[in-house]
């Protein structure tokens, strides 16, 4: 579905962002895209969307090469989230800005209000429709805006730290609404939290790629954690120390869930 | 609790809400052009009272008009003082009147009229797409901007600023003058983020929105009731139509 073949991308200034990516997502796939501040995650995720273009290497989305020429065509099929919701929302009602995107591709009034109204049912936000953005919270705002990408209906999702700044609840609602998305998705965080619930497959990046595997690979590999500065989550931590402490072989748990499983099996 | 900061807010409780928003446009539109022809103070009279009439039936809280009001207020009082020296009390007092009528009108209509019906109409009348476009995106990011300088102004006060003494104290000068620069680069960055997200969803240049008002009686009743309105206003301006 995505792929980029030695891709690298720096800024004005020769700040260099990303060096010699390859990677391959397959289609239906959930990738999270983990890494500190400042590891290129956000602009490897405006090179998939085709908002910004690669310097060396190729990108390719649903088989068709990135390029500044025919970058609108590329945009259809990737929605992005962006951190800020505050930067996405902007026009004056909810109704209006989830019904923006399909009335740029060009649907009829019927198809627009048609998928207006699924997107907000998907994400549960149909009682939101008249309200004014400004006056949402953050969570509603982040529930809204992934109803302006769902009503484009694209087969790519880029999400760039979907989870940031909310709170438990915001973060639950968001994570129901995702994990029920058949999509491919691609889950740029710094929340591992959220990674292990929503994705199957993880991306360490620093610069370049630092591990491409799953979780529970990762989990054996502190040294890729501690160069990524990645925290483990609590819960996966007390595993760690538990299993250390009782000299047990068990694997890593990713959820809370697996770890009050592995907790009753010990017993 | 979360505050409602939209101009509109009272919008869609009011009564005059009902009404098609390019027929309302249209008919305040013309009662404000018409008013600032009128110079009698019985004329301006009979209109400011029509006006107040409009401010209790759209069911606005007067207290919301009277703040938007205020903000006028002092504009309309120099106005009115310029004409006192210059052409007397009686100039300066329909001079007071005929502003305050458009002015509260406008509120009327503003206050009860949701902004994106606004807009709408704007559209169809053809206001040019980049107008009616920036109108909106400010309406929008003004919140947000507003958001951010408080944010810094309670980030000052945290660390021990509170302001100048007087106009001419310089140190607090360079700390407002440069918290004004960094709102302005902030919302520079930020506009980059909002163009890249509007690029993201197929923006082309042009906003498109959702039509769906159409006239009915009722907006023709209206439209009857302001050319009314207007045509006794200026007949007794113009001398036709004495009381």
């Amino acid at each position: 579905m995505i792929s980029l073949h030695n891709v690298s991308f720096e800024y004005p200034g020769r700040i260099q962002a990303l060096e010699g990516i390859d990677l391959e997502l397959r289609e239906g796939e959930r990738v999270a895209l983990i890494g500190p501040n400042g590891a290129g995650k956000s602009t490897l995720l405006h090179l998939m969307a085709a908002l910004d273009f690669a310097k060396e290497g190729e990108v390719t989305v649903a088989g068709r090469t990135v390029e500044r020429r025919g970058a609108a065509e590329a945009r259809k099929k990737v929605g992005f989230l962006f951190q800020d919701p505050d930067d996405q929302v902007f026009m004056p009602s909810v109704y209006e800005d989830v019904a923006f995107g399909p009335l740029n591709m060009g649907l009829a009034e019927e198809e627009v209000r048609r998928r207006v109204d699924a997107a907000l049912k998907a994400v549960g936000a149909e009682h939101l429709a008249k309200r004014v953005p400004q006056n949402l919270s953050l969570g509603e705002k982040k529930r809204v805006a992934m109803a302006g990408l769902l009503s484009m209906s694209p087969p790519v999702l880029l999400l760039d730290e979907p989870t940031a700044n909310l709170d438990p609840q915001g973060r639950r609602d968001l994570v129901n609404v995702l994990s029920g998305l058949p999509q491919t998705m691609v889950i740029a965080t710094h929340d591992l939290t959220v990674a292990f619930e929503l994705a199957d497959r993880a991306i360490v990046l620093k610069r370049k790629v630092l591990f491409d595997g799953t979780f529970r690979e990762l989990l054996k590999r502190p040294e890729v954690l501690k160069e990524a500065n990645l925290e483990l989550p609590s819960f996966s931590r007390l595993m760690m120390l538990y299993k250390q402490h009782l000299n047990a072989d068990f694997e890593p748990p990713l959820t809370v869930e697996e770890a009050f499983e592995l907790l009753k099996a010990q017993r | 609790m979360t505050m409602e900061k939209n101009a509109d807010r009272y919008a869609r409780d009011s009564w005059l809400s009902s009404f098609e928003p390019r027929v309302k446009l249209l008919c305040f539109l013309s009662l404000a052009v018409v008013i600032a022809f009128l110079t009698g103070t019985d004329v301006l009279l009979f209109a400011l009272t029509f006006v107040l009439a409009l401010a209790g039936l759209s069911r606005v809280p007067p207290r919301h008009l009277a703040r938007g009001y205020a903000l006028a207020f002092p504009f309309i009082f120099v106005a009115s003082l310029t004409m006192l020296f210059t052409s007397g009390p009686g100039n300066a007092l329909a001079m007071g009147m005929r502003i305050s009528a458009s002015v509260l009108l406008l509120l009327v209509l503003v206050s009860s009229t949701p902004f994106m019906d606004v807009l709408w109409a704007l559209r169809w009348f053809r206001l040019p797409s980049v107008l009616s476009d920036m109108i909106m995106f400010t309406y929008r990011f003004i919140f947000v901007m507003l958001d951010e300088s408080g944010r810094m102004r309670l980030a000052r006060a945290s660390r021990g600023f509170h302001g100048g003494r007087s106009l001419l104290d310089r140190e607090a000068f360079k700390v407002i003058s440069n918290s004004i620069g960094m709102i302005f680069l902030r919302s520079y960055r930020r506009a980059d983020r909002v163009y890249l997200a509007l690029l993201s969803r197929g923006y082309d240049g042009k906003v498109r929105a959702l039509g769906g008002h159409r006239p009915r009686a009722r907006d023709a009743g209206m439209g009857l009731a302001f050319v009314i309105i207007g045509a006794l206003s200026l007949s007794q301006q113009m001398g036709w139509y004495l009381w």
